[in-house]
């Protein structure tokens, strides 16, 4: 019995320890995970070639972004999803306190199998691992961005 | 690069947010404003920058976070 009750508070000292060491280290592994997300209306695209939102497409916008999304039949949810996608970058990025990036130095492209693929063109920004999924309904385009700072 | 010119900055304001020009005061904010969102101060710049044909900073952007810090800001860009 005593023998049980020692084995019983060794296990309890060894789970305990156990749960410290997982905390502390998902408490590391916290720190260096950043999420962001941006939800866009697609209506608000379709004038692209209006003065204020062409100027805007040329400033904030790749030319390989933009020709892309010009390139397709219906352009607004493809520029309305990589705005969404910029805007949760940004997002992801500040949770991490990396300072702020802008828009034109974020660029996504979709790889040959249609995965949106991220670029940053800017210092700090060389050790993370970007994940980005972009999706759109008639109405909406949305973002999702999970970003690992590689230690 | 153009000289300062508060009617065009207004106008350029009011074209970009479809805010009618007597509702337009300095104390005006982005974070109270239901126009003012992120697409829309993107907007602002770029035609800011392409009107006046002046390059603003990032720092400044941010910080253009009310009519009248717009003014401020550009004012020292166009003088």
């Amino acid at each position: 019995m005593q023998i049980m009750q020692f084995m019983g508070a060794g296990i309890d000292n060894y789970l305990y320890r156990l749960q410290g060491a997982t905390g502390q280290i998902l408490e590391n592994l916290m720190q260096d995970i950043g999420i962001g997300t941006d939800i866009e209306e697609i209506r608000r695209f379709e004038n692209f070639r209006d003065r204020a939102v062409a100027a805007f497409l040329e400033k904030n916008f790749t030319r390989e972004e933009r020709e892309y999304c010009l390139s397709k039949d219906a352009p607004a949810p493809h520029l309305a999803a990589r705005f969404a996608g910029k805007e949760a970058i940004i997002k992801a990025i500040s949770s991490l306190n990396i300072p702020r990036i802008f828009y034109p130095d974020i660029e996504i492209l979709n790889n040959e199998r249609g995965v949106p693929c991220v670029r940053i063109n800017t210092e700090h920004c060389e050790k993370l691992c970007i994940k980005l999924s972009l999706s759109h309904s008639s109405g909406m385009a949305l973002a999702f961005c999970i970003i690992i700072r590689e230690v | 690069m153009a000289s300062f010119n508060e009617n065009a900055i207004k106008n350029i304001f009011c074209e970009v947010l479809g805010i009618p020009a007597d509702e337009v005061t300095d104390t005006l904010a982005y974070n109270s404003c239901a126009q003012w969102d992120s697409l829309k101060h993107l907007q602002l710049v770029a035609m800011f920058e392409e009107k006046f044909e002046i390059e603003i900073d990032m720092d400044d952007i941010i910080a253009m976070e009310n009519y009248g810090k717009i003014k401020e800001i550009l004012h020292k860009y166009l003088t």
